[in-house]
């Protein structure tokens, strides 16, 4: 599974309840992969490729980005600090 | 008007906070992410204008109390007004944000419903037993296939696919084979839906290769179709990976995406029930606070304006209390609080206006007061007013009378004011003799022992409205009899002028016209004797011309011509003159400045010539003079006194009346005319022996005032 790291790339997980599964969509994915389990799902994420990112260096941060959320979670997200997730920068390559 | 902007700020913030709460408000519910971004900001901005509440109402709250400790007018009332609205506004807020909160609870948790829940239960239950027929069938299909290729000789994976589809022409499917690498094989299908199937990756090779077979629900574009996979081994042993995808029949795949949406929607709302629950509370909490902080600015607000003529209706009700009428106030309202303001508009200006007329009557009544106190003043009679108890008013000629001062008489009692000199006693000894409320009027007289006695004339009179008051009018009859005998003397002396003087002329000139027809026609010895008896008839006409004219002086009626005057000037002017004769020595002690006095100069001037020449002729040439000129209140006192024989012993007031003299040569009228003089301008002469010798005559002259 690869992502082109050149680029703004999204990836889509999704839950369905009716066949219980969960999916996967990457970019440029005609169908969405299937998992049968959460953990199967998430084993997934870690086997994502990122290709095509040409800098030698940089930095990384994953944040919730809470304005993202459904509405009724914003205000607690605001408020509540279990909702404020953030990691610090990690700089790679220098 | 930067005031004007800092004034607005705390309705600016009111705006903020409003808009604020309902755009949360409305937001709140939405799942579409409006305002996701702007939620900081808005809840900034918010706290902002809460603060910019908050700190105006403090403000409010400050200057209230400050009015209040310095007791302003309407401060107390004002905070006892806020104090009321806060006490009705704050509970009923509380009291509908409580209650919203408690239904806002309930409501959400009405969205839970255990009846509700297990409905949604079973129609997901449902919708899964229906996706897993689905699925068993697709996976009974693929297996079906996957037969047919492992028992085909001729291992033409195409041509089973194709049949398969032509098997069953209402078959909708899209079929494929792929190698142990993924790589497409065979493929066929009978729908145009699926234009771009997907291959199985790696690692569903590995689970179609673990388990034998998988199936799963997918969405391709927007199509729900079911993709079962099993593997198959054909005639010439090469295995396969067949992948079967059947989209959902169109009577059930509305209703599958449909109860598959509500059963994520259900299962999202239940996660989000606590945050729902939350962000409600918040945004209520938050317009409460809006409506508390905005009721208190308003009530605060509110209740300035409301106090604020009563505030004003205070500070000119407390004007008019220290006697400052004619206080407005600005009627700024047509209800019942204006009407107030202007009746009491009207009622200060009516206040004002009597004021005005009173201070005007009070002006007339102490004008017409002071006329009367100069009437009495400048009556040569006493007039005193008494009651029962005390000596109410006297005047100066009343003071001078009974031989006292005048404070020892004004409002003292009646027993103090009969110990002020033997004349008082003995005068209010006799008012109380007759008895202060015996009768309305009554009259005595009175002999006041003295050297010469005096006559007293007592007249009383009770005074209207009042039985106990009198007035007693007295006058010294011995003046009276003063002035009788002064009236007399003019007569006399006008009679003497007119009887006496025409003869004295041709007396004259028969005499020289007789010494001037015997002249040479005598002998020596007749003419020696003529001139003689000529000499003495003439010398003696010219004296009885000089008495006569004094006589006319004496007699002639006061035409006095009053102007401002300085005194001291006048006195230096005499002084000097008599003191270049070499008539007298003078020693003079005028006191600088002098306030001027209306009087008569050349009437002053001959007073003050007859006193001068008085002197001399009494202490002869060259005696010694000492003259005083000085301010006694408002009077000027004049004091001359010569070092002279003094007075003769029987001196007293009538050696101011013509024909007195001790001297051999005077006429009688020189002291007499200082009286007269003096009289005139409203003064007085009196004269006494000096302690250390000598006369000492003394003139008392007004200064304001000299009657006309």
């Amino acid at each position: 599974m690869q992502i082109d790291g050149a680029a703004d790339a999204f990836v889509d997980l999704r839950y369905r309840p009716l066949p219980r599964q969960y999916e996967l969509r990457l970019p440029n994915d005609a169908a969405p992969r299937v998992f049968a389990s959460r953990a199967r799902l998430i084993a997934a994420l870690d086997r994502i490729v990122i290709t095509g990112f040409s800098a030698t260096s940089g930095s990384v941060r994953v944040a919730l980005v809470s304005s993202a959320l459904p509405a009724p979670l914003r205000l607690p997200a605001l408020i509540d600090r279990e909702w404020q997730l953030a990691t610090p920068s990690r700089d790679w390559g220098r | 008007m930067r005031g004007r902007w800092l004034w607005s700020l705390p309705t600016i913030a009111a705006l903020v906070l409003l808009v604020a709460a309902l755009w949360l408000a409305a937001d709140a519910e939405s799942a579409e992410s409006r305002l996701g971004a702007a939620y900081g900001w808005l809840f900034g901005i918010a706290a902002v204008a809460v603060l910019v509440l908050l700190a105006s109402i403090a403000r409010e709250l400050l200057r209230l109390w400050r009015e209040r400790a310095e007791g302003r007018p309407g401060a107390r009332l004002n905070a006892r007004l806020a104090a009321l609205l806060g006490l009705i506004a704050v509970p009923a807020a509380l009291l509908v944000a409580a209650f919203a909160m408690r239904f806002l609870d309930a409501g959400i948790d009405s969205w839970f419903r255990v009846d509700l829940e297990a409905a949604h239960e079973a129609a997901r239950a449902l919708g899964e037993q229906v996706l897993a027929r689905e699925q068993r069938n697709t996976l009974a299909d693929v297996e079906a296939l996957s037969t047919r290729i492992t028992s085909d000789p001729l291992a033409d994976l195409q041509a089973q696919l194709d049949l398969t589809l032509e098997a069953d022409n209402t078959l909708v499917a899209h079929l494929a084979s792929y190698d142990s690498n993924g790589n497409l094989e065979a493929l066929a299908y009978s729908t145009t839906a699926i234009t771009q199937p997907p291959a199985p990756d790696e690692a569903l090779r590995l689970q179609v290769g673990e388990s034998g077979r998988v199936a799963q629900t997918l969405t391709i574009g927007d199509t729900l179709v079911v993709r079962a996979l099993t593997t198959a081994t054909d005639a010439l042993g090469r295995d396969h990976l067949l992948q079967w995808i059947q989209p959902l029949p169109p009577e059930l795949a509305p209703q599958l995406a449909l109860l598959e949406r509500s059963s994520i929607d259900y299962a999202q709302l239940r996660f989000q029930r606590g945050a729902l629950k939350t962000s409600f509370v918040l945004i209520l909490g938050f317009v409460t606070l809006l409506a508390l902080l905005a009721t208190l600015l308003a009530a605060l607000a509110a209740t300035r304006r409301l106090t604020l003529p009563i505030a004003r209706m205070a500070a000119a009700t407390a004007e008019i209390g220290e006697g400052r009428f004619g206080a407005q106030i600005e009627v700024q309202s047509q209800d019942e609080l204006g009407a107030l303001t202007a009746a009491f508009n009207r009622m200060s200006r009516d206040l004002a206006e009597l004021a005005a007329r009173e201070q005007a009557s009070r002006g007339e009544t102490e004008q017409a007061r002071a006329h009367l106190a100069t009437v009495l003043s400048r009556l040569s009679a006493g007039v005193v007013s008494v009651d029962r108890e005390r000596v109410l008013t006297a005047n100066a000629a009343a003071a001078q009378l009974l031989d006292c001062p005048l404070a020892a008489l004004i409002d003292q009692p009646l027993d103090r004011a009969a110990e002020a000199s033997t004349a008082a006693m003995q005068v209010l000894s006799t008012i109380r003799g007759h008895g202060l409320d015996a009768r309305s009027e009554w009259r005595d007289e009175l002999v006041l022992p003295g050297d010469p006695p005096r006559a007293l004339l007592m007249r009383a009179v009770q005074l209207s409205g009042d039985a106990s008051r009198y007035v007693v009018i007295i006058d010294d009859m011995t003046v009276i009899a003063q002035a009788q005998r002064e009236a007399a003397w003019s007569e006399v002396a006008r009679r003497l002028a007119h009887e006496i003087k025409n003869p004295l002329t041709p007396i004259q000139l028969a005499a020289e016209r007789m010494q001037h027809r015997f002249k040479g026609k005598l002998d020596p010895a007749d003419a020696q004797v003529l001139d003689r008896a000529t000499q003495t008839i003439v010398a003696q006409v010219e004296a009885l011309k000089g008495l006569v004219n004094a006589f006319g002086d004496y007699a002639k009626p006061a035409r006095i011509d009053l102007r401002p005057l300085a005194l001291d000037a006048l006195f230096d002017e005499v002084l000097d003159l008599y003191e270049s004769s070499g008539q007298c020595r003078i020693s003079r002690a005028i006191a600088s400045p002098l306030p001027s006095l209306r009087g008569d100069r050349e009437r002053l001037r001959q007073l003050l010539v007859n006193l001068l020449t008085n002197a001399v002729e009494a202490g002869g040439q060259g005696v010694a003079v000492e003259a005083q000129l000085s301010q006694q209140g408002d009077q000027l006192e004049l004091v001359l006194r010569d070092h002279g024989p003094g007075l003769p012993a029987q001196f007293d007031g009538r050696w101011f009346e013509p024909y007195m003299s001790t001297k051999p040569k005077g006429g009688g009228l020189g002291l007499a005319m200082v009286q007269k003089i003096a009289e005139e301008h409203g003064g007085q002469i009196r004269a006494e022996n000096a302690e250390a010798g000598g006369a000492r005559f003394v003139l008392i002259l007004p200064i304001t005032r000299a009657p006309a």
